[in-house]
């Protein structure tokens, strides 16, 4: 339950071995390649540059993406052994030659289109002049009229009437910004008539010279052409998909072939090159040494130096996260969080010891719980192992503390003869029984959560060296003490009638953590660097500001601590809320008749669990967190993702 | 007379629509914009003029048709609002409409003594043709301001025709009816909310009509200081009679006796708030003084009237700074200087 140790490996190879190389270690699965040239490389890598060379295959990618979309053959990885296509300018051939064979068929078929829409654009331009029964080519070829169609705003349209110049203007229709229409003046006054049209915003139509006739007839001429030309556009598609058919197979090998061959290629991004060596650095798994040692074997230029995960600074180790089969569905919920650093502390067991516990306090049903477990037995291994493994280990929670709440399917007193039957009289414990102890319980909870949350700070502050983070801070020695003494006392005064709120206690547990917490900055600092300064950022820092902003850091502090303290109570309130719905579905089914229970039964069953198995899941992770991940979490690891020639038919 | 008006509902509608307006990333996107068509695009896409562009193609819209599309799309939106409970009853709910048909009588006025009768219509916005009593199109055939005023016999406007004074060329004197229609603007908006409102709510509507006509005034009277070199006398007269800040305030600000001490004194007047000594010219800031009041107005008031009268000034603001886009964009302007010149 750790973090999975990893091992920096240099390797060096003879320039012409690049491809079998990456090759080699794509097929290890488990290589996560860096850049040879990271920013802070010392004065002997000077030299060393990137190789940064145009890749080849990008031409060829798109073009033959875009023939088989042209041709609509779905891409899919396919197995290439039998594609004989090497280089960058064999696929660009293949492609050129596929072109070819297409060109025709695609030619007609596009200018069949092309057609068509050009005829559909005039459609629309002559359904706005509905009404116009004169024919189009008599009227523009009037010798003394001149004529414009078009469409005038209707801002404009009453502003004619201002105007007693030698015009008219017919209107055919209009929409809620414009009137169309068509307006005619004597060739003489041409300009003049223009002109005012212009500045009331009229925007003519040109209609094209293919439309002949009245606006029936030229609508009857297009339509014809457009039903015309869609029949050769058709006949076209079939040549294409027979063609496609034919072409399919050997589509699909070439595509995989060139995505392979391209994501090789875009590798060598990352390869440093000097004279005729490359130098590829990376990261393996350290129980994958030798088995990616082997891989190696026989090939008698390349050079494998195997290092400890921080011998490159200018690279970040990978984080992998080492978890049992108990706790490995947990690590979905530390990823979506962010992983931990290389060096840090998987949380992912007390990620599942917490959450389990507390699913199984929030959501207590033997029956309900078994359903859970049973689901996550078929989601884990149908649809999501995790999440699948997740909900078994919920269940199993679920169930047990569904035996101690003596719930089951909602029936809180079908258990009580089994704890009778075995002398166990104090449970089943009735969440409306025991409302003030399960309350209690829930903030006793969160009170220890929050103080292992700061234990394990002040472990993982030691670790680090911080000095500030385990000693001074909030979450350390100082925060535990202050928390835990004020969470003692109230807790001895409140429950146990003791009191060990004393001066001493205060000054000693209380107060005095108190100014450490205050005084944080400049203790660790003395502590460190043996000087008195108030800040780490600000030299200048005047006490007043000091004061000041602690002031406020220190009030948010104990704010959050009681908030924080506070929040687990919605532990013990989802115990009281299960119980309440679940006793609104058993007044449901006596208010029904005795045919009907059982469908009431199954249904509000099914209910509280999807909606109340959701908000406990997300509570719990809310919980988690923010209440338990922000006292000692960072989570700014590094994925670990090896290489690997993926297929993709994503153009960039 | 307006408890109709008086209503949280008329105002949480106010402030709904107050929420589709164009944000400072709708601005900021607009200016980075290769041309008009983009803009247009843009805006048509937007919820708050989506419907009044929904059928222009935005290729081959004309910046001046797109700019009278969004001036009715103001209009029609304040239109909503006032029908929205039945303001329309009211003579105060006119006030949008009076206001655009004196700015319209003042480029009559100067159309008529300019002869550009063809270039005043063609502005026309269409939502005063088609809601005016008065028709615009017949008095833009008349060929003297005389002819005019016997046109508008019968409305308010005869009288205040008749009040203005000719040069000794027997033209108008173009700032003198300015003033005199403004002013009668001005009076009617104060006698209509005097009949529409009282108490509080009055009080509140006069403050924020007489704080724009003080805004206006110290615009003018900069500019005719900085420009024209205006005696203190000849800015008095120039300017609005109605003040909000005081007539002792305003007459300090007319005595000044250059433009930059005219700046000191206004920005270290109410109104000189977002005020710098760098800035050149008084307008931005005063414009950005009057959109904070109507905002903070807006904000806190639970009056129907005072929500509908603040909101229309933000919707005009917004407008004026959609148009400044559209100009900056059009003569490829650098988007940083467009941008500058917005009123926030």
């Amino acid at each position: 339950m750790a973090i999975e140790k990893m091992e920096f490996v240099f390797v060096t190879a003879a320039r012409d071995r690049l491809d079998d190389v990456l090759e080699k270690c794509c097929e290890s699965g488990c290589f996560q390649i860096e850049s040879a040239v990271s920013a802070n490389t010392g004065g002997g890598e000077r030299t060393l540059r990137l190789m940064n060379d145009r890749n080849p295959y990008d031409v060829p990618f798109k073009g033959l993406a875009s023939i088989a979309t042209e041709l609509e053959i779905k891409l899919e990885e396919t197995p290439y052994d039998k594609c004989k296509l090497e280089t960058g300018t064999d696929f660009t051939e293949f492609c050129d030659r596929l072109e070819e064979q297409l060109a025709e068929a695609a030619r007609k078929r596009q200018e069949a289109r092309r057609v068509i829409s050009e005829r559909r654009a005039a459609l629309i331009q002559i359904t706005h002049l509905n009404g116009l029964n004169a024919q189009f080519d008599r009227i523009f070829s009037c010798k003394h009229v001149h004529v414009r169609v078009g469409k005038l705003p209707l801002e404009s349209r009453r502003k004619l009437e201002y105007y007693d110049q030698n015009f008219f203007f017919v209107p055919f229709e209009h929409d809620s910004s414009y009137c169309w229409g068509m307006y005619f003046c004597p060739k003489n006054d041409k300009e003049l008539v223009d002109d005012i049209f212009t500045t009331l915003y009229f925007e003519q139509v040109h209609i094209p010279d293919f439309v002949r006739g009245n606006t029936e007839e030229a609508f009857k001429l297009l339509e014809a052409e457009i039903a015309e030309q869609e029949k050769i556009a058709e006949k076209a598609d079939r040549e294409i998909k027979s063609f496609a058919a034919v072409h399919e197979e050997e589509i699909q090998r070439a595509f995989s072939k060139l995505c392979h061959k391209r994501s090789l290629f875009e590798l060598r991004r990352k390869v440093g090159v000097l004279r005729d060596k490359v130098y590829i650095k990376g990261f393996i798994p350290k129980k994958q040494h030798k088995q990616f040692e082997k891989l190696f074997e026989g090939c008698g230029d390349v050079t494998l130096a195997f290092m400890p995960p921080d011998a490159d600074s200018g690279c970040t180790p990978p984080t992998v996260l080492k978890n049992t089969r108990l706790t490995r569905p947990y690590s979905m919920l530390v990823e979506m969080y962010g992983l931990p650093d290389y060096t840090g502390y998987n949380p992912t067991a007390f990620v599942a010891l917490t959450y389990t516990l507390m699913f199984g306090i929030m959501f207590g049903d033997l029956g309900q719980g078994f359903i859970i477990f049973l689901l996550g037995l078929v989601i884990g291994k149908k649809v999501h192992k995790n999440f699948g493994g997740m909900m078994t280990r919920c269940g199993i929670s679920s169930m047990i503390f569904g035996t101690v709440y003596g719930s089951v399917f909602g029936y809180e007193d079908l258990l009580d003869p089994v704890f009778e039957g075995i002398g166990i009289d104090f449970l089943p414990l009735h969440p409306f029984h025991n409302t003030s102890f399960i309350l209690l319980t829930a903030v006793g909870l969160g009170v220890a959560l929050i103080l292992i949350s700061m234990i394990l700070n002040i472990i993982i502050g030691f670790r680090e060296g911080d000095i500030e983070k385990a000693v001074f801070s909030n979450n350390g020695i100082a925060g535990l003490v202050f928390y835990g003494s004020i969470a003692a006392g109230v807790a001895c005064s409140m429950l146990f009638d003791v009191k060990i709120m004393s001066a001493p206690f205060v000054i000693l547990f209380i107060v005095i953590p108190a100014v450490c917490i205050f005084c944080k900055v400049p203790f660790a600092i003395a502590v460190k660097y043996k000087k008195f300064r108030l800040s780490n950022e600000e030299e200048n820092m005047t006490v007043g500001n000091f004061i000041v902003e602690n002031f406020f850091e220190m009030f948010e502090y104990v704010l959050s601590y009681v908030s924080n303290t506070m929040s687990f109570l919605r532990v013990g309130g989802f115990v009281l809320s299960h119980a309440g719905m679940m006793l609104v579905v058993s007044t449901l089914m006596n208010m029904v008749g005795s045919g009907a229970k059982p469908a009431v039964l199954i249904i509000g069953n099914a209910f509280v669990m999807v909606m109340e198995g959701m908000i406990v899941a997300i509570q719990i992770i809310r919980l988690e967190f923010y209440e338990i991940f922000s006292r000692f979490y960072s989570g700014n690891g590094k994925p670990f993702e090896p290489v690997k020639a993926g297929f993709s038919t994503e153009i960039e | 007379m307006l408890e109709s008006y008086s209503t949280n509902a008329v105002v949480a509608k106010i402030r709904a629509v107050c929420g589709t307006m164009l944000t400072m990333d709708d601005f900021r996107e607009m200016v980075a914009k290769r041309n008009v068509a983009e803009v247009a695009d843009y805006l048509a896409h937007t919820a708050r003029y989506g419907s009044g562009l929904r059928d222009i193609d935005p290729n081959t819209v004309h910046r001046g048709l797109l700019e009278q599309l969004l001036l009715n799309e103001n209009y029609e939106v304040y239109k909503r609002l006032c029908g929205y409970k039945g303001m329309t009853d009211s003579p105060f709910y006119t006030f949008l409409l009076k206001k655009a048909e004196c700015s319209q009588m003042i480029n009559l006025v100067n159309a008529i003594s300019c002869g550009l009768q063809d270039k005043f219509v063609q502005a026309l916005p269409r939502y005063v043709l088609e809601n005016s009593r008065i028709d615009f199109l017949a008095l833009a055939a008349c060929h003297s301001i005389g002819e005019a005023r016997a046109m508008l016999r019968g409305t308010k406007y005869y009288k205040l025709f008749g009040q203005f004074v000719y040069n000794e060329d027997g033209s108008v004197d173009f700032t003198d009816a300015e003033i005199k229609l403004r002013t009668g603007l001005y009076n009617g908006l104060t006698e209509d909310v005097k009949a529409s409102c009282f108490g509080s709510e009055e009080k509140e509507l006069l403050r924020l009509i007489r704080s724009e006509i003080d805004v206006i005034n110290l615009i003018n009277s900069y500019r005719l200081k900085a420009f024209f070199d205006y005696t203190p006398e000849e800015i008095r007269r120039s300017s609005l009679p109605f003040t909000q800040m005081g007539r002792k305030s305003m007459e300090r600000i007319y005595a000044s006796p250059d433009p930059e001490r005219m700046r000191t004194v206004i920005g270290s007047s109410v109104y000189g708030k977002y005020m710098s000594a760098d800035d050149e010219d008084v307008e931005p800031p005063l414009r950005k003084r009057t959109l904070a009041t109507m905002k903070h107005t807006l904000a806190r008031t639970t009056s129907a009237p005072i929500a509908l009268y603040s909101f229309m000034y933000i919707c005009e603001n917004e407008l004026r700074n959609v148009v400044r886009v559209i100009e900056g964009v059009r003569y490829d302007v650098d988007p940083a200087v467009i941008y500058g010149l917005l009123i926030f």
